[in-house]
């Protein structure tokens, strides 16, 4: 079942990493669980959509359902039965590291998914070649992949703020120099999941959104 | 506001639906259409959640939305039942933050939009709201007039 979507079409996209230390994730697993107890207790016909609607805020954010909309307000059951409505933003305390996103345009989107969806290796495997050709191109897949992350980043982060190092501000282009910056902090988890915020923001419109003709159950078109 | 289509169903105009208070869908009291519209309103949009209970729409005084893009399909009466009330969606912050950037309706004809885009994700939305306001005006039309 459909649910109307709860954020801004034009907001910005602002990541945040789970592991920020400025994320009050004590405060959002706690309340997840009041969640998941209570909905243990209802009929089980309706217990996967009202899943889905009383996921956690912060959840919902980081999957990017809301597009990164720090703002967008989701339903929150807390213990008693009381709903109320929470956004991301309110389980940040100050300073977080906010990761600002910008849309890529659609043949980069394009350029980027298919350097990651890269499997040379698993179709010279299928094609019987020789193991060292089969390893030979398992690499250049690691390499291809390696490379649509950290183009990924570079085309579609558009300034970080509270970043420990310095300003960053809107508008810096993103060099090998922040790349390299971002992978002593993070490592290779932080720019996969910033490639992957960056791609979920650039999604073309989904069926909540309005995507037209789509038939139920149906992925948009990539 | 009511009026009957050439079908010989009663036709409600959106704004009926957009503003929950007024809502005559189902007979509801007073009480319970600003209990409704406070939910709508803040983004609660219980009508529009799983867990409430569809049957209380008479659905069939619903066939039209005009501008509302996820009811465009051949059958709106089945996909109220399916995913809730127009109003929810149509109030929804996804959609009203469209409005600023679609012309403006002035006497003397269209101003442009407040703020231009080329976002590809809102130029598609647009194109979408566009396609179903003029589908459904035209259908509304159609049931007015004949």
């Amino acid at each position: 079942m459909l649910t109307p979507p709860r954020h801004r079409i034009d907001a910005p996209g602002i990541y945040v990493h789970h592991t920020d230390p400025a994320l009050r994730l004590d405060l959002v697993e706690l309340e997840a669980a009041v969640s998941s107890e209570w909905l243990t207790t209802v009929p089980a016909t309706t217990r996967d959509d009202l899943a889905k609607i009383y996921r956690h805020p912060w959840y919902r954010y980081a999957s990017g359902e809301g597009r990164f909309d720090l703002d967008a307000k989701y339903p929150l059951r807390l213990e008693g039965g009381v709903i109320i409505n929470k956004s991301a933003r309110d389980y940040l305390d100050a300073g977080a590291t906010l990761f600002r996103l910008r849309r890529l345009a659609r043949e980069d989107r394009d350029a980027i998914g298919v350097l990651l969806g890269s499997d040379r290796a698993d179709t010279m495997h299928r094609l019987g070649r020789p193991f060292d050709e089969v390893v030979a191109a398992a690499h250049v897949d690691a390499l291809n992949r390696i490379s649509g992350l950290r183009r990924a980043v570079m085309l579609g982060l558009d300034g970080v703020e509270n970043w420990h190092a310095g300003p960053w501000p809107r508008g810096t282009v993103v060099d090998e120099a922040r790349i390299d910056a971002l992978d002593e902090v993070g490592g290779a988890a932080l720019l996969q999941a910033l490639a992957l915020a960056i791609l979920r923001y650039s999604d073309p419109l989904r069926r909540d959104e309005g995507l037209p003709s789509a038939s139920p159950g149906t992925e948009p078109s990539r | 506001m009511r009026r009957t289509g050439k079908d010989g169903r009663a036709v409600v105009r959106l704004e009926l639906v957009v503003d929950c208070r007024r809502c005559e869908l189902d007979g509801a009291t007073a009480e319970e259409r600003q209990r409704r519209a406070d939910q709508v309103y803040r983004p609660g949009l219980c009508c529009t959640l799983p867990h409430f209970d569809a049957s209380r729409w008479t659905g069939d005084l619903v066939t039209d939305y005009h501008a509302a893009p996820l009811w465009d399909d051949d059958d709106p009466i089945a996909r109220i039942s399916e995913s809730g009330c127009a109003g929810g969606w149509i109030t929804s912050p996804f959609v009203a933050s469209l409005a600023h950037y679609r012309p403006v309706v002035r006497s003397g004809g269209m101003a442009p939009a407040r703020l231009p885009t080329a976002d590809p994700v809102i130029l598609d939305a647009l194109a979408v709201l566009d396609d179903a306001a003029a589908a459904t005006s035209m259908a509304f039309t159609e049931a007015t007039l004949t």
